[in-house]
C-alpha cells in the first residue's frame, strides 16, 4: 500500500478536565495528529460502553475515553464508575477478539495540555502500528 | 428534517490559516438539512452576532452550528443570540475548530478534512436537540443550622444580619459548643470566653434567630430550597418561658453528678445550668440523676422555685419546619481515650485528654484555673503531652492529622509553665505543623521562652508505678530511649466527627467519609458545599480546623446561604437527566450511583384502556440534579437519557465522526 | 418415605385449601418423554399433574413477572400470592426481580427443592449409543434402558453441563422446604473454557465468536428466558435511538452479543436458561461466564452470580485496579 494509513479515532472528553486540557493544548499550540476527533460529554461517566461497540461498528480504528483524575470528578464519582464500566468493557471488547490496545482510558486534567497532545500522538502512532479494525465492523 | 444553520468562523488568522473555512461552509451546504451556511471573519463580535441573529430569523432556522472556538468561550455567548432571535439556546451546538483543530495541527488539508467531519457531526447532534427550558424552584428563606458552636454561631449570626430567618438547632440545653470549653485560644492566649459569650449572647437576642437548644433534627424531606424537617425537641423539665434564671433550683438541689460539660473533671446538680455564662440561662433537670424520678420523692426544685416552673410531666415534642438550605455545623469529638490501650485505656486518673485538661486550666472550671491533676488535687511538678495520640495512626484508623493539637499542645505546655515556673513539661510529638498565622512562632515561644521541652518521638507505653506515671518513649532524633516520671499526662487525642453525624448524614442525605466526616461537593473549588445541594458545611463537621479556620468557612457557608437567599426564586439547568416513563421499569438501579441523591422511586399511574395501573418508576429531582449523566449508562433500556447529552444524540455525532 | 412430588401435592393441597394461593407453578411432563414443561394450577386438582423429578426443567422465575405485574402494580390485591417450585438456580432469578423491583418477596411462597443437578437426557443417550426408552434414577446412578441393551451410568456423568457450574444447589430461603438439604456438593468455580478463549490470539478469538455469532437468528429467546432482563420494554426493541439495526451481518450480531452480555454484567445468575433455549447453541454462558469472572477478579466479589442490592457496577471502590 502506498498510502500511507490514517486511523480514525473517537475521544470521549468530559467537559470539566480533558476537554478544557485539549483546549489548552490548542492555547500552548501543541501539535498531535489530526486522526484523533472529540466528542464533548459531561463526565466520563456519562459514555455507555455501548458507545465504543457502536464506534468499531461504523468505522473507528480507536476509542480513547478522556476524564478527570480520580477523585477530581466535577461530579465527584463519575470516574470512578467509568473506570469499572471500562475495565470490564475492555476485557471483554478483548475476549471477543476487538483488540484491547484499541481502547485506551487516560485521566487528563484540565492543566495537562501537554499530557493531552502526548497522549493523542502515542495513541494515533499506536492505532496506525495496529492498521484499520476490521473486526466488528459494519460491512458496506 | 430540521432547518440548521452553520456559521464557519474564521477567527481572524487563528482558524483560516489552517482550515479552508471557505471550502468547509461550501461543503456543508450540501449536507442534508442544512438549509444555510457560510462563513465570517469574527462571529463573536457584534456584527457576526447580528448575522446569526438575522439569519435565524430570515430563513426560520430550527438550529444552528457555530462552528469556532471552543465551547468554554463562546457557547453562552452565541446561545444568547439565539434565544435573542426566538431559538431555543439549547438548538445551538458549537463545533470546535479552533482549540481542537486549527492550533493543534499544521497540515491544512487534514485540518480541513477534520473541522468539516467536526462540523457534520454536530450538525447530527442538532438534528436530535430539543427545545430545553430551564425550570423556576420556589424557594423558602430561611435556613436550618444545625449545631451551635462557634461554627454554627457564626452562620447564624451572619445569615440573619443578612436579615433572612434562622433556626439555630443544638443538641446541648446551651450553645457555644466546644469553644466554650477552651481555657484560653492559641496563638494570642486570650480567654476562650471572653471573645466567645458576645457572640452566644448576640445569638440568644437576634431577633431572627430562633434558638432550638436540646434538639435534635430527626427527619428530612424535599431538596433545595424547599426542605421540611422534623426537629425532637427533647424535654428540659422545667418551663424556660417562665423561668427567670434564678437558679435557686441548682443551689438547693440535694443531688450532685458528674458533669459532662467538665468531662469528668468537676461536678454538677441534677437540675443544673451547665457553666455561667450559658445561653439560654435556663436549668434542665437531668432525667437519670435526679432523685425525684428515680424514688417519686424530694422535689426540692418545686418547693424552691419563685415561678413553679418545673414540669416533671413534660415530654418531647416534634416540630417540624420548612426551610430552604441547610448548614450542617455539627462539629467534633475527641476519641475516646478507652481506645488507646497504650495509654493505659483510661484506667488511669491522671491521664486526662485536652479537652480535660482546658477545663483544669479554665478560669472558670472545676479548679478554678489552677491546674491541679484529677487523682489527688495536688499541682503537678511534671507534666508529659502526647501528640497525635490516635491521630495519623493507621491502627487506631485514624491515618489522618488532626490538625489542631500541635497548637494546642504548645497552648496547653505554656499555661502550665505560666504557672508553675519550675515544672517540666516535656512534649512527645511526631512533626510540628504549625502552619497559621502567628502560629510558628508561637511554638517557639513555648520553646525557648518558657523551656518548653519537645521530644521528637513516640510513646510506646505509660503505666503507674509507686504513685507516678511512668511514661517510656523513644527521642528518635537521638535515637535513645526515653523513661520519665510524670505527675499529669497529657493526650492529644484525634478529633473525631460528632457521634451523631453518620446519622444525621443519612437524615439529611448527605454523605460522610469513612470516618464519618461530611464530604464537600468539591475539595477544592467547593469547599462549603456538601453534594446534596442546598445543604452547606461549616466547621469540624467537614474536617478537623481551629477557630479562625472555622470562622472563615462558615462565613463562606453563611455567603452561600445569603447569595441562594438574595433571590426570589431559583433556576436550574435543564441540561440534566429526565425519564421516560413509559420505558422506566422501576427497578431503580440508577438510584446508587447519583452522586446528588436525585433519583428518587414514584409510583405513576397510567390508563390503559378501562384499568388504571400503578407502576413505578424513576424521578428525577430537576434542582438537585447536576447532569453528570452518569445514571443514563445505568439504565439498560435507556429510559433515562440526559437531555443536551442524549443517547440520540451522541450516537448521531458518533456516527458522523466515523464515517 | 414421601417422594418430593407426594410432599408437593400435600403442600399444595394445603395451600389451597387455605387460600392462600391463587397460583401453584411448578412442572408436568411435556410431549416427548423426558421432557419437562412449566405448568399453572389455579387450583388443587389442576396440580395433580404436576411432578419433580430429576430431568431438565424449564426456569419458572421469569414466569413471575407475567403473573405478580398486576399485583406489584396494585391493580388487583396486594395479598394474592403466587407458590412456585423453586431450585437454588431459580431462587437467585427471583432475588433479581425482588431486588429490581419486579415483583414482591411477599406475593410469593417459595416452594424449595434441595437439587444436586440435573439430568441431561441427551448424555445418556450418548452413552447407551441409541435412543432411551426408559430412564430411571436413584441416588446415585441413572439407568438408561434401550432397545435390548440396559446401561447404568453414575449420575456425574451425565449431569446438565449448567449444573456442573451451580452455585447454589438450594433456595437459601423458602417458605416451605420438601426435602432435607441434600449433600450441598461444593462444586468448583469452573472458568477452564473461558480460559481456554482468553488463551487464544485476538484473530483466533474474533473468529471463534464470529463462528458463534453468525448462526445467531436474533430471535431473542436468550433475553426472553433470563430474568435479569426484565425491562418493560427491551433497548432492541427501540428504535430511538436505534442500538441495534434490524440488519443481520456479522457487525450487527457482535453489537447485539455485547449489549445483551453487557446488560446482564453484574447481574447475571449463571442459571444457563439463555444457553438452554438458544435455538442454535451459542455458548452464551462463555460471554456471561466471562464478565462474572472478571467481575470477581477485579471488583473482589466472591461470587457474581448472587444478586446483591446494588450492582458490582453500580458501586465503585477508591482502591479498583487502574489496568486496562
Amino acid at each position: 500500500m502506498s498510502v500511507k494509513f490514517k486511523p480514525n479515532i473517537i475521544c470521549f472528553a468530559c467537559n470539566w478536565c480533558s476537554y478544557t486540557g485539549a483546549d489548552m493544548a490548542g492555547t500552548s499550540r501543541m501539535k498531535y495528529p489530526a486522526t484523533i476527533k472529540i466528542i464533548r460529554v459531561p463526565c466520563s461517566g456519562r459514555v455507555n460502553p455501548t458507545f465504543i461497540m457502536k464506534a468499531y461498528q461504523k468505522g473507528a480504528d480507536g476509542v480513547l475515553i478522556a476524564g478527570c483524575h480520580p477523585g477530581d470528578c466535577h461530579y465527584n464519582s463519575g470516574n470512578y464508575f467509568a473506570k469499572r464500566r471500562f475495565l470490564l468493557a475492555t476485557r471483554f471488547m478483548n475476549y471477543i477478539g476487538i483488540d484491547a490496545k484499541r481502547l485506551r482510558m487516560e485521566w487528563i486534567s484540565a492543566a495537562e495540555g501537554v499530557k493531552f497532545a502526548r497522549v493523542m500522538a502515542e495513541f494515533s502512532e499506536t492505532i496506525s502500528e495496529l492498521g484499520p479494525n476490521w473486526r466488528a465492523r459494519e460491512e458496506v | 428534517m430540521k432547518k440548521i444553520g452553520v456559521f464557519v468562523c474564521w477567527c481572524g488568522l487563528n482558524i483560516s490559516s489552517t482550515v479552508d473555512v471557505g471550502k468547509a461552509s461550501e461543503e456543508l451546504k450540501n449536507y442534508p438539512g442544512v438549509f444555510y451556511a457560510d462563513d465570517y471573519k469574527y462571529l463573536c463580535s457584534d456584527p457576526g452576532q447580528e448575522l446569526i441573529k438575522k439569519t435565524i430569523i430570515d430563513n426560520k432556522l430550527e438550529g444552528i452550528v457555530v462552528a469556532a472556538c471552543s465551547p468554554n468561550m463562546h457557547e453562552s455567548t452565541f446561545r444568547a443570540a439565539a434565544e435573542a432571535a426566538g431559538l431555543n439556546p439549547y438548538r445551538v451546538e458549537i463545533t470546535n475548530i479552533r482549540e481542537q483543530t486549527s492550533w493543534v495541527h499544521s497540515n491544512k488539508e487534514d485540518a480541513t478534512i477534520k473541522a468539516i467531519q467536526l462540523i457534520k457531526a454536530t450538525v447530527e447532534k442538532v438534528k436530535k436537540s430539543e427545545d430545553l427550558f430551564p425550570q423556576q424552584i420556589p424557594l423558602t428563606k430561611k435556613v436550618l443550622v444545625i449545631g451551635g458552636g462557634i461554627s454554627g454561631m457564626t452562620v447564624a449570626l451572619e445569615v440573619a444580619e443578612a436579615g433572612y430567618p434562622v433556626i439555630l438547632v443544638e443538641k446541648e440545653p446551651q450553645i457555644g459548643g466546644n469553644m466554650a470549653k477552651l481555657s484560653e485560644t492559641f496563638p494570642t492566649l486570650d480567654c476562650a470566653s471572653c471573645i466567645l459569650t458576645p457572640k452566644t449572647a448576640e445569638v440568644g437576642r437576634h431577633s431572627n434567630i430562633t434558638l432550638m437548644t436540646n434538639s435534635e433534627v430527626v427527619e428530612s424531606s424535599g431538596y433545595f430550597g424547599n426542605f421540611t424537617v422534623k426537629i425532637k425537641r427533647k424535654p428540659t423539665f422545667v418551663d424556660w418561658e417562665k423561668c427567670i434564671g434564678c437558679m435557686l433550683c441548682q443551689e438547693k438541689c440535694p443531688k450532685k453528678t458528674n458533669s459532662d460539660f467538665e468531662h469528668g473533671m468537676g461536678k454538677r446538680k441534677a437540675i443544673s445550668v451547665a457553666f455561667p455564662q450559658a445561653i439560654p440561662y435556663r436549668p434542665i433537670i437531668n432525667e437519670k440523676e435526679c432523685i425525684y424520678f428515680k424514688t417519686g420523692k424530694c422535689k426540692m426544685c418545686v418547693k424552691v422555685c419563685p415561678v413553679d416552673c418545673i414540669e416533671f410531666e413534660q415530654l418531647e415534642n416534634i416540630v417540624e419546619e420548612n426551610i430552604g438550605a441547610i448548614v450542617v455545623a455539627s462539629g467534633y469529638e475527641l476519641l475516646p481515650k478507652e481506645k488507646l490501650s497504650e495509654y493505659g485505656q483510661g484506667k488511669y486518673a491522671d491521664v486526662i485528654d485536652g479537652m480535660q485538661f482546658e477545663r483544669i486550666a479554665s478560669a472558670s472550671g472545676p479548679t478554678e484555673g489552677v491546674i491541679r491533676r484529677p487523682s489527688d488535687g495536688k499541682i503537678p511538678q511534671s507534666i508529659v503531652f502526647i501528640q497525635c495520640a490516635g491521630s495519623r495512626d493507621n491502627q487506631k484508623d485514624r491515618p489522618y492529622c488532626s490538625k489542631i493539637c500541635c497548637m494546642y499542645t504548645a497552648k496547653h505546655a505554656m499555661l502550665y509553665k505560666h504557672q508553675v515556673h519550675d515544672g517540666t513539661a516535656t512534649v512527645f510529638y511526631m512533626d510540628i505543623r504549625a502552619g497559621g498565622k502567628g502560629y510558628e512562632e508561637f511554638v517557639q515561644r513555648a520553646i525557648e521562652d518558657d523551656h518548653v521541652l519537645y521530644l521528637r518521638g513516640r510513646v510506646a507505653r505509660v503505666y503507674e508505678e509507686d504513685g507516678k506515671l511512668v511514661v517510656l518513649g523513644v527521642d528518635t532524633l537521638s535515637s535513645e530511649q526515653v523513661r520519665i516520671e510524670a505527675d499529669l499526662v497529657v493526650l492529644a487525642t484525634a478529633v473525631i466527627p460528632s457521634e451523631k453525624a453518620k446519622v444525621l448524614g443519612q437524615t439529611l442525605k448527605v454523605g460522610t467519609d469513612a470516618y464519618g466526616f461530611f464530604n464537600e461537593a468539591h475539595p477544592k473549588l467547593r469547599p462549603v458545599e456538601s453534594m446534596t445541594k442546598g445543604v452547606f458545611l461549616a466547621g469540624c463537621a467537614q474536617a478537623p480546623r481551629d477557630i479562625p479556620e472555622t470562622v472563615s468557612q462558615a462565613t463562606g457557608a453563611a455567603a452561600k446561604v445569603i447569595t441562594m437567599f438574595s433571590k426570589n426564586h431559583l433556576v436550574s439547568d435543564p441540561q440534566v437527566a429526565k425519564v421516560n416513563e413509559k420505558i422506566c421499569v422501576g427497578c431503580l438501579q440508577c438510584e446508587p450511583i447519583c452522586p446528588y441523591k436525585a433519583i428518587e422511586p414514584e409510583t405513576i399511574e397510567v390508563r390503559i384502556g378501562h384499568t388504571v395501573e400503578k407502576r413505578q418508576v424513576a424521578t428525577i429531582n430537576k434542582g438537585l440534579c447536576q447532569g453528570c449523566g452518569a445514571c443514563s449508562v445505568a439504565c439498560r433500556s435507556g429510559a433515562m437519557n440526559l437531555s443536551g447529552f442524549s443517547n440520540e444524540q451522541i450516537l448521531e455525532e458518533l456516527k458522523a465522526l466515523c464515517l | 418415605m414421601m417422594t418430593m412430588t407426594e410432599k408437593m401435592r400435600e403442600q399444595v393441597k394445603e395451600l389451597f385449601v387455605n387460600n392462600e394461593i391463587k397460583l401453584f407453578i411448578g412442572f408436568e411432563k411435556g410431549f416427548t418423554k423426558f421432557s419437562r414443561i412449566p405448568a399453572f394450577a389455579e387450583n388443587y386438582d389442576e396440580a395433580k399433574k404436576m411432578i419433580i423429578d430429576e430431568f431438565e426443567t424449564p426456569f419458572l422465575a421469569k414466569y413471575l413477572i407475567r403473573e405478580l405485574e398486576e399485583v406489584a402494580a396494585g391493580i388487583v390485591e396486594k395479598s394474592e400470592r403466587v407458590a412456585i417450585l423453586t431450585r437454588g438456580c431459580d431462587y437467585l432469578g427471583i432475588r433479581r426481580l425482588i431486588v429490581d423491583n419486579i415483583i414482591l418477596r411477599e406475593n410469593i411462597v417459595i416452594v424449595g427443592i434441595p437439587c444436586d443437578g440435573l439430568i441431561d437426557v441427551k448424555k445418556a443417550n450418548k452413552l447407551l449409543g441409541e435412543e432411551a426408552r426408559e430412564i430411571t434414577i436413584d441416588e446415585e446412578n441413572v439407568i438408561a434402558k434401550g432397545k435390548t441393551e440396559n446401561k447404568i451410568i453414575s449420575k456425574a456423568e451425565v449431569v446438565l453441563d449448567r449444573c456442573r457450574q451451580c452455585i447454589m444447589c438450594e433456595p437459601k430461603e423458602s417458605d416451605i422446604m420438601l426435602a432435607e438439604k441434600t449433600a450441598n456438593v461444593k462444586k468448583n468455580k469452573d472458568y477452564s473454557k473461558i480460559e481456554e478463549i482468553e488463551k487464544m490470539s485476538a484473530k483466533e478469538r474474533y473468529e471463534f465468536w464470529s463462528r458463534q455469532f453468525e448462526r445467531c437468528i436474533r430471535c431473542f429467546a436468550c433475553r426472553d428466558a433470563c430474568t435479569a432482563c426484565n425491562c418493560r420494554k427491551c433497548i432492541f426493541d427501540i428504535t430511538e435511538p436505534e442500538m441495534l439495526e434490524k440488519t443481520v451481518a456479522t457487525s450487527e450480531q457482535f453489537m447485539f452479543h455485547f449489549i445483551r452480555a453487557f446488560h446482564v454484567a453484574g447481574r447475571c445468575s449463571a442459571c444457563g436458561e439463555c444457553e438452554r433455549v438458544c435455538p442454535v447453541d451459542i455458548p452464551l454462558g462463555l460471554l456471561n461466564g466471562k464478565l462474572r469472572k472478571d467481575i470477581e477478579f477485579l471488583f473482589n466479589v466472591e461470587e457474581a452470580g448472587i444478586p446483591s442490592e446494588i450492582e458490582p457496577l453500580g458501586e465503585f471502590k477508591l482502591d479498583d485496579p487502574d489496568e486496562w
